[in-house]
C-alpha cells in the first residue's frame, strides 16, 4: 500500500528506512527525538526528502516527482492541533471541506463512503462547538475538531502525530474512544506515531520500531510489544505489561469478557465503548501494583484471574522487588515488597502463579 | 494653504504604501522563512535606509536617476521624463527609503504565525496561493495594518531624501516637509507653524490608530 525507502537527515538525527506498510493502524514507535514527526511530515511531503515514496501506486517522489503536500490526499493530525485562529470551529472545518476536491486521489473514491460533516460532527460530539471560537475551546475540544478537520480531507492515508501528546490523564480518557472510532468508523490506512506503548497496544494492530535512525522492527502489535520488552528495554517508558489475549466470551448477566491469555483464563469487565467480537484479539495492561504472586494456586479469595507462570527474573531494591513473570512467551511484571520476597523464597526458575484483579486490567 | 502640497503628500505616501504591500510581501517571508546563508545579508540591505542619513541615500539616488546614467537613461527613454526632480523619481525614492517601515512588521508577523498553519493549508488541500490569501494573510492582519500605517506614515515624513531627488517644483516635488522647509527659510512662521501642526496631528492620529488596531486585533485572536 504505502512503500517508503527514505533518507532523512537533519542536525540531530539521521534516518534510513525501508517499508512497506499495510492497511489498517500501523504504529511509528520510537524514542522522542526519534524523527518520526519528520517521517510524517516527509509523507506528507512537507519536508525535502530524498528518495521514493509510492502509496497504492501512486508515486509521491523519485528523482524527478515531487508531487506537492496539497495533492496527495493525506489526513495529517499534527502533534499541536494546529486550528486556524482566524476561524471558528465550523470554519476550520468547511476549510478542509471545500478543499477536499483539490486532491488527486490514489484510488477512485467511493462517494458512498465519503464522510460527511454530519457523520464527524456524531462520532466526535462537536454539534455544541461548532460555532465557538477555537480560542475558547479545551485541549481535548480541539483535538476532536482537528480530528473531524483531517477526516474531511477524505484522506486516503491518515498521519496521526502523537494524538494523546499534551493531554493529561483525563483528557486521554475524554479522547481515546474518540481515536478508537477514527479508526473503527472510517476504516481509513493510518498511521500512528507514539512512544507511548500502552496507546500502541490499544490502537494499533501493527508496529514499526524505529530506534537511532533504523527500522528494528516491524510486525504486528503482538510481536512488536514482545521485541521491545525483549531488545530495546529503553523504549520502554511503561512499567506496565502487555498482555495479549483473544476473546471467547462475553458473560452478560455480570458484563465481564473472558479472555484466552496464554491457554489460561483471564476474565475483564466489559469494554463500555466498544463490542469486542469473539475471537478477536485484545491486549490487556497490567499494572505492577496490581498483580500479586502465590506459590500454590489460591483458592477462596475474590481474585477472578490466576496466571501460572516462571520467573525470569528478580530486581531487589531497598524496599521492593520487582519480578518479571514469563507467562506462556508474555512477559508480565509484579512489584511486591522485599520481605514478601524473601518470605516466599522467591528465585529464578520457580514456578508461581500471579494474581491479578479484574478490576485493574485496562 | 499649501493644499497641493498636502495632497501631494498623501499621494505620494498611498502610492508607496501600496506598492511596497506587494513587494515587501514575498521579501519579508522569504527572510522570516529562509534558511539561504544570504539571509543575513538581504536582511542587512534591507534594513540600510533605517540608519543611513537620508542626504547620503538622496544623493546617490540623484547619481543613479540622472540621465547619465543607464538606470535614469533607461527611465527617460521609456517613459520620456526623467526620474530626477520628478514625481516618479520620488515614488522611485520613497520605496527604498520607506522599505524597512513595510518589510519588518511583516517579517515579525510572518515569523510569530509561523509556518504550522501553512502547512496545515497545505495538507488541507490548499495550494499555495489559497493558503497564503485564506490563512496567512487574515492571521497576519494586523501586522500588514501596522506595516502599512508605519510605511504610509514614513513616506509623508521624509525630507533629506525627496528633497535631494526632488527639489522643490510645486505639484510635482514640493511635499509639505519641503513646504515648511521654504517657510522657514522665508521667515514665514506662520505658515510653517500651520503645516507642522497638521503634520503632528497626523502622526499622533496614525500612532493612535496603530496601536488601538493592535490591541483590538490582539483582542479578537485570543
Amino acid at each position: 500500500m504505502l512503500e517508503i525507502d527514505i533518507k532523512l537527515a537533519r542536525d540531530d538525527f539521521q534516518l534510513n528506512l525501508a517499508a512497506t506498510i499495510g492497511p489498517g493502524v500501523t504504529a511509528i514507535f520510537g524514542s522522542s527525538g526519534s524523527g518520526k514527526t519528520s517521517l510524517l511530515k516527509a509523507i506528507a511531503g512537507l519536508v525535502p526528502v530524498q528518495g521514493h515514496i509510492s502509496f497504492m501506486g501512486t508515486t509521491w517522489l523519485n528523482e524527478t516527482q515531487h508531487t506537492p503536500p496539497y495533492l496527495r490526499p493525506i489526513g495529517l493530525l499534527f502533534q499541536e492541533d494546529r486550528l486556524f485562529a482566524h476561524l471558528n470551529a465550523l470554519d476550520n472545518l468547511n476549510f478542509a471541506i471545500k478543499r477536499a476536491t483539490n486532491r488527486k486521489p490514489a484510488v477512485t473514491p467511493d462517494s458512498s463512503t465519503a464522510i460527511s460533516l454530519q457523520a464527524v460532527v456524531d462520532t466526535f460530539d462537536l454539534a455544541p462547538l461548532l460555532q465557538r471560537s477555537v480560542g475558547n475551546l479545551s485541549g481535548g475540544e480541539r483535538r476532536r475538531i482537528a480530528m473531524a478537520r483531517t477526516l474531511l480531507t477524505q484522506p486516503q492515508l491518515l498521519l496521526l502525530d502523537e494524538p494523546l501528546s499534551g493531554l493529561d490523564e483525563s483528557r486521554k480518557r475524554e479522547i481515546l474512544p474518540y481515536l478508537h472510532a477514527l479508526s473503527n468508523e472510517f476504516k481509513t490506512p493510518t498511521l500512528y506515531v507514539s512512544h507511548q506503548l500502552e496507546e500502541v497496544t490499544q490502537l494499533c494492530q501493527n508496529i514499526m520500531v524505529i530506534n537511532s535512525g533504523e527500522k528494528c522492527f516491524h510486525g504486528s502489535t503482538y510481536d512488536g510489544v514482545n521485541y521491545v520488552e525483549a531488545q530495546l528495554n529503553n523504549l520502554l517508558t511503561t512499567d506496565l505489561s502487555f498482555l495479549h489475549g483473544r476473546v471467547i466470551e462475553h458473560d452478560v448477566t455480570y458484563h465481564m469478557t473472558r479472555l484466552n491469555v496464554a491457554g489460561q483464563n483471564v476474565q475483564i469487565p466489559k469494554l463500555e465503548y466498544r463490542d469486542l467480537a469473539i475471537n478477536e484479539y485484545v491486549t490487556l495492561q497490567v499494572k505492577p501494583n496490581d498483580v500479586a504472586l502465590a506459590l500454590q494456586r489460591p483458592t477462596g479469595i475474590s481474585t477472578r484471574n490466576v496466571l501460572k507462570g516462571v520467573i525470569k527474573s528478580i530486581d531487589a531494591s531497598e524496599r521492593f522487588a520487582d519480578i518479571t513473570l514469563s507467562i506462556g512467551g508474555q512477559t508480565l511484571r509484579s512489584r511486591i515488597t522485599l520481605p514478601a520476597c524473601h518470605e516466599l523464597g522467591l528465585q529464578q526458575g520457580m514456578t508461581v502463579y500471579a494474581l491479578l484483579k479484574s478490576s485493574g486490567l485496562g | 494653504m499649501e493644499l497641493t502640497a498636502i495632497w501631494l503628500t498623501l499621494k505620494l505616501a498611498s502610492i508607496t504604501t501600496l506598492i511596497l504591500l506587494l513587494l515587501a510581501t514575498p521579501l519579508a517571508w522569504w527572510l522570516a522563512h529562509s534558511n539561504s546563508k544570504l539571509r543575513p545579508a538581504i536582511e542587512a540591505i534591507t534594513a540600510m535606509p533605517l540608519v543611513m542619513p537620508p542626504t547620503v541615500i538622496g544623493f546617490y539616488l540623484l547619481l543613479l536617476f540622472s540621465p547619465e546614467n543607464p538606470i535614469g537613461q533607461f527611465w527617460l527613454q521609456t517613459t520620456g521624463n526623467t526620474l530626477t526632480f520628478s514625481f516618479s523619481g520620488l515614488v522611485v525614492a520613497s520605496l527604498i527609503y520607506s522599505l524597512p517601515f513595510m518589510v519588518q512588521p511583516l517579517m515579525n508577523t510572518f515569523v510569530q504565525v509561523g509556518k504550522g498553519p501553512i502547512e496545515v493549508a497545505y495538507t488541507l488541500g490548499a495550494k499555495p496561493w489559497d493558503a497564503f490569501l485564506n490563512v496567512i494573510l487574515p492571521l497576519s492582519l494586523r501586522g500588514y495594518i501596522t506595516a502599512s500605517v508605519l510605511t504610509f506614515a514614513h513616506t509623508v515624513g521624509e525630507f533629506g531624501v525627496v528633497l535631494m531627488v526632488g527639489g522643490n517644483i510645486p505639484g510635482e516635488t514640493r511635499l509639505v516637509s519641503i513646504a515648511i522647509y521654504e517657510e522657514v527659510e522665508t521667515l514665514n512662521y506662520a505658515q510653517a507653524h500651520l503645516l507642522s501642526g497638521i503634520l503632528i496631528a497626523f502622526s499622533f492620529l496614525v500612532l493612535l490608530l496603530v496601536y488601538s488596531l493592535n490591541r483590538r486585533a490582539a483582542m479578537r485572536v485570543l
